[in-house]
């Protein structure tokens, strides 16, 4: 011990010591961690799975009920819908040109995640097939106080589990068809009709109404007319941006997702745009 | 592992290398170079991002307040008594103020140089921690009394004086590893003691760093130096520079909810950090930077008469990261719509809680590599942004001061004490997170019915694409400045001695908006702001009798007026020029009854204290969810009471052995029920107003109420130092949410049982921790000195400590029609660390 205290004194009492020591303090203070220094992002590679089924032989599992599918298949599609303008909420469709899908995701700005355009695969066992006004859906098997077909999957936890991007980004052109033709159309493709008119004289907004019990606003159905007297019903959110926005006179056309809904007694052809971008005046 | 290699390696040299080797000086120390590069490099370098596999709890959050043990055991600390001595550190396992007093109710100076914040309210601690690191002597105290310095203040207060010609000629060099914020640090230092034609220095270079060791993503990579230089002309004028810089940058902790700990099993679960290519990515970083200079003169006219003359001042910046979004979903994990407790469906609930019970990071932390290829998805503008919030700092003060001796008796000092800041706010794109530009928008307005086409931060650059490194978001400036007289009679005669002491002045406001916000027009956000006013002054006066020399009495009474913030002058200091309608000074009145008493081996102090504040203002701006807007809520007209005692008492058994107590007991307590005022913050319409927050009787949040301490401490023999020391800490509340008890929230709960809910202030559970500390001192020659220390915190390992908690200031909608109700959200905490070390080397020459 004794000999260790000498040694110690000699050691640190020397003056070569010292300098090294400077050097040493100079070094470790001059020198940054980089604790919070990092390179550019590394992109994961996209999911360029090849399906094994098209959408439109996914209808082929549906039998007016809603079936959970137990099949090991895969669907691929593009996003045709966004719910920046809130007309859709935590849900999304893609199309993959022979038929159109919704995906019940169940989660908020779903356009940032999956922006339009972004081409999806779906792995849908284990999902619920349902459908709604006429619109094949996938989602989760439903409570049984839903009143839906399916549920939405609610989370990424699940979502991540069955859909996946890839990095390929296509706009979906929309079908062009007359309120005539479009009685052949599958519900859920993207469409486009020109030459409507709304069928009021009144100046009206896209919606508005409110529920006279909760107060919440409501969805509202305008009733569009072509020149051949065929009509449409054009849906807008009470919580969409532009439900406030007055309907334009004149002759319009509107882009968005076709759907069939029972509106009164009889059925009824819907459109249901994304964003006041899909109205435009003709 | 490697300094035990190191040790190792040492060993084997000795043995392998003679005494009398006239080579040994050159090789060992050359020897211990490489191996401290290797031991440093490893270090830095080294340290592997992967998480440790947290089975159980563990620690707390990383907080503006110092707890470094190192500091602890700097010996330039000095206390006026034993309980503020016992006070300072014992208590480090949850967040605490002295007797319930924030930091505007106490004094940090630096000399004549205050280095508390106006604008926010607090401290700069990375200012008050470069100079806590230095040379400068520091001493602490609380309470009214008659003291060398003054009167003192309610709240805590620390005094440094930088006196290089009276430190010791000599050096210091130590280093140290510990568990908490960083792993290691070195510290270098000399002071040159008085040298011929009356030069002194003082030079001191530390340097800490690391990773915590429990908590991912807190880290600390920290370097500082300061110089003191003083000079003697004669024996009755010294001129004393000091310079200091302490470049920081620390990874924090983010507080989380009590669902969130219990899924992780993790006390000291993060939500901050996510993996970034693989490696640990904290969004809470916060920088520092601010250099400070002081120059004082002291100087002596006549026998009786002297002076002080100070300058001083600090320019730097300091910032802090977090997450931005645009339209995108939340990047935060624990975001309430997102935790197992908000998912209706059972199937769903319960798959998401198991993949936070498995603590899969893709559910439990930022998920940067999912934000990045968002971005990268388009061309367009990001929709996740890091940004960096930016803080540029500017202060400058001078004083002066003149003293006469009377006599012996009495003194009285005159002076004048001025300061003018400025603080500049922005924030930066610090990364773009794979995206290529930011548009400079509002995201609050996106999607607002109204206002969603003004959105426009900068209305002068309209299509500007806001690039990484560059400025967006918002940008102003603040001007404060301070001009105060001030007065002290001091007067001292046999057993008694009496201080009374007068400031008055003012304090001014004034906002300058660098950017024109589209909402906000013109002067409303361009420009300077009307400039606000306020008188502030303060009457003290302190009187000490003592009975005999072991035994006194001391009664303190202060009343005045202190400055409100800027935070509390301006309704939204970021992007408006408004001013809150109704703003005063606050008012203070204080008391305070101090007895000592030595008697044989004990000595006691017993002090009660009162205090009570009025005039408060406080500002807050949150999400209002029952109007659904963004909002600011100001309150008027707040008043807090704060009263108690404190005791300390100091058994000498022995030479060797000494029993050190400390208790504390308090209440701080709101006492009024403040004027609340909500408006948009977009339109600046009204919400509520002719309306308050009931908050009388409700406590103050964040600091115990109840304290005690007892430290038994042994000297031995041979320089053997060795202590244990059991802390208590009880009566520990959140902080409250006031919009909780206001009466449109409360009116709203469907049942008594909700309406309890509301308005209940959580009891945080009491606290008691054992800490070791044992310390060997070797000689080594003349005034050569080696000491090896080490401590144990928290010996008993609790880690079910809440350090802290807070209620959010948002409130959520439950049930639907007739059953509908409001509800709180869930509290957040942060809790302690569990057993920790710290183990220390220094030597001394």
């Amino acid at each position: 011990m004794n000999s260790l205290c000498e040694m110690g004194r000699k050691f640190l009492r020397g003056r070569r010591a010292r300098r090294v020591y400077t050097l040493v303090f100079c070094v470790v203070c001059g020198t940054s961690c980089g604790y919070d220094r990092f390179d550019g992002p590394t992109r994961p590679a996209g999911d360029s799975t090849r399906p094994n089924l098209l959408i439109s032989e996914l209808s082929e599992f549906y039998r007016e009920t809603p079936v959970t599918l137990t099949e090991e298949i895969v669907l691929a599609g593009y996003v045709t819908t966004t719910d920046r303008a809130g007309n859709f909420f935590r849900t999304l469709l893609i199309d993959d040109g022979s038929g159109a899908l919704e995906l019940k995701l169940g989660l908020y700005d779903l356009s940032a995640t999956y922006p339009l355009g972004q081409r999806l695969v779906v792995h849908a066992r284990g999902l619920t097939l349902g459908s709604d006004h006429g619109i094949l859906q996938l989602g989760l098997e439903a409570l049984p106080s839903s009143g839906y077909e399916t549920d939405y999957l609610g989370h990424r936890v699940l979502v991540d589990r069955h859909v996946s991007r890839d990095t390929v980004i296509r706009e979906v052109t929309p079908l062009r068809a007359t309120l005539a033709e479009l009685v052949s159309v599958t519900p859920g493709r993207l469409v486009r009709v020109e030459g409507l008119r709304y069928d009021a004289d009144t100046t009206i907004c896209w919606a508005g109404e409110r529920s006279p019990v909760t107060g919440n606003p409501l969805t509202v159905y305008r009733q569009f007319r072509d020149d051949e007297g065929d009509t449409v019903l054009v849906v807008t959110s009470g919580y969409a941006t532009f439900a406030s926005d007055t309907i334009p006179a004149g002759r319009i056309s509107v882009t968005g997702i076709l759907m069939r809904g029972h509106i009164g007694s009889r059925d009824r052809m819907m459109i249901k745009p994304r964003d006041l971008y899909d109205v435009e005046d003709n | 592992m490697y300094p035990d290699l190191a040790i190792g390696v040492v060993r084997t040299v000795r043995r392998g290398v003679s005494l009398n080797d006239v080579n040994m000086n050159r090789r060992l120390p050359i020897i211990c170079v490489l191996l401290f590069s290797l031991v440093y490099c490893r270090s830095v370098y080294g340290q592997t991002d992967d998480v440790p596999v947290v089975q159980s709890e563990l620690h707390s959050e990383t907080v503006e307040i110092e707890d470094d043990p190192t500091l602890f055991y700097l010996p330039l600390e000095g206390y006026t008594d034993l309980y503020t001595q016992l006070s300072l550190y014992d208590f480090s396992s949850v967040r605490y103020n002295r007797r319930g007093y924030e930091p505007r109710f106490g004094r940090i100076r630096m000399g004549s140089l205050e280095l508390n914040d106006p604008f926010g309210g607090g401290v700069y601690w990375p200012l008050v921690n470069s100079v806590r690191s230095s040379w400068a002597e520091v001493h602490y105290d609380a309470g009214l009394r008659a003291g060398s310095s003054g009167v003192g203040m309610p709240g805590q207060t620390m005094d440094f004086t930088v006196r290089p010609a009276d430190l010791s000629r000599g050096g210091l060099v130590s280093v140290a590893t510990t568990d908490r914020r960083y792993r290691y640090s070195m510290r270098a230092g000399y002071a040159s003691g008085a040298m011929r034609h009356g030069w002194s220095y003082a030079l001191m270079v530390a340097r800490r760093w690391g990773r915590d060791r429990s908590i991912p993503g807190v880290f600390t990579d920290e370097t500082g130096g300061s110089l003191l230089v003083s000079k003697d002309f004669g024996t009755d004028h010294t001129v004393t520079l000091a310079l200091t810089a302490q470049p920081t940058q620390t990874g924090q902790r983010l507080a989380a909810t009590r669902e969130a700990f219990e899924l992780t099993g993790d006390r000291l679960y993060n939500p901050s950090w996510g993996y970034y290519s693989g490696k640990v990515r904290n969004s809470r970083v916060r920088t520092s930077l601010l250099p400070m200079a002081a120059l004082a003169y002291e100087g002596r006219l006549s026998s009786r008469t002297s002076f002080l003359i100070s300058l001083g001042g600090w320019t730097g910046r300091t910032g802090y990261t977090l997450p931005g979004w645009y339209d995108a979903p939340t990047p935060y994990p624990d975001y309430y719509r997102t935790m197992p407790s908000y998912i209706a469906n059972p199937a769903v609930r319960e798959e998401v809680a198991a993949a936070w019970r498995a603590n899969d990071p893709a559910v439990t932390q930022v998920r940067w590599d999912e934000l990045s290829l968002v971005n990268g998805q388009s061309d367009g503008p990001a929709s996740y942004v890091l940004e960096n919030r930016i803080t540029a700092s500017r202060s400058f003060q001078g004083a002066a001061t003149v003293r006469v001796q009377f006599s012996e008796r009495l003194s009285f000092d005159a002076g004048l004490r001025m300061r003018t800041d400025r603080m500049e706010a922005y924030k930066e794109a610090k990364d773009l997170l794979g995206a290529a530009y930011l548009r400079d928008i509002d995201p609050y307005l996106v999607d607002d019915p109204l206002y969603g086409d003004l959105l426009l931060n900068d209305a002068s650059a309209p299509d500007r694409q806001v690039r990484e490194g560059e400025r967006y978001g918002y940008h102003y400036r603040i001007g404060y400045r301070e001009a105060v007289g001030l007065a002290k009679a001091e007067y001292a005669r046999n057993r008694v001695r009496a201080v009374v002491e007068l400031n008055y002045g003012a304090v001014s406001f004034c906002r300058e908006g660098m950017y024109e916000k589209q909402l906000y027009p013109g002067s409303l956000s361009l420009g300077r702001s009307t400039r606000c006013t306020f008188p502030i002054g303060q009457a003290a006066i302190a009187v000490h009798y003592s009975f005999t020399g072991r035994h006194s009495l001391g009664l303190g009474l202060l009343t005045g007026r202190l400055a409100p913030t800027a935070e509390e002058v301006f309704v939204s200091p970021e992007y408006r020029n408004e001013t809150v309608s109704g703003v005063r000074a606050i008012g203070l009145s204080a008391a305070e009854l101090t007895y000592d008493l030595t008697a044989g081996i004990v000595h006691v102090r017993v002090s009660g204290y009162m205090s009570r504040t009025r005039d408060e203002t406080r500002v807050y701006r949150y999400y209002d969810d029952l109007s659904g807007v963004y909002s600011d809520l100001v309150l008027t007209g707040l008043g807090r009471r704060n009263y108690g005692f404190e005791l300390a008492a100091g058994l000498t058994f022995s030479p060797r052995w000494t029993l050190n107590l400390g208790a504390s007991m308090g209440r701080y307590v709101y006492c009024t029920d403040p004027a609340a005022v909500i408006r948009d913050d977009a339109s600046g319409a009204v919400i509520a107003q002719g309306t308050r927050s009931y908050l009388t009787g409700y406590y103050v949040g964040s600091t115990p109420q109840c304290l005690g301490v007892a430290e038994l401490r042994y000297s031995g023999t041979r320089m053997w130092l060795a202590s244990v020391t059991f802390a208590y800490m009880g009566d520990n509340y959140v902080d409250l949410n006031p919009v909780r008890r206001m009466p449109r929230v409360t009116d709203r709960a469907g049942s008594p049982e909700r309406f309890s809910a509301l308005i209940a202030q959580e009891r945080l559970p009491s606290a008691m921790t054992v800490d070791l500390f044992v310390s060997k001192t070797f000689r080594l020659g003349g005034t050569h000195r080696l000491t090896v220390n080490a401590s144990i915190r928290n010996l008993l390992n609790r880690r079910d400590i809440v350090y802290s908690g807070y209620e959010p200031m948002r409130v959520r909608r439950v049930g639907s029609g007739l059953g509908s109700s409001i509800a709180p959200f869930d509290t957040k905490y942060y809790y302690s660390y569990g057993r920790g070390y710290y183990a220390g080397l220094s030597y001394r020459f």
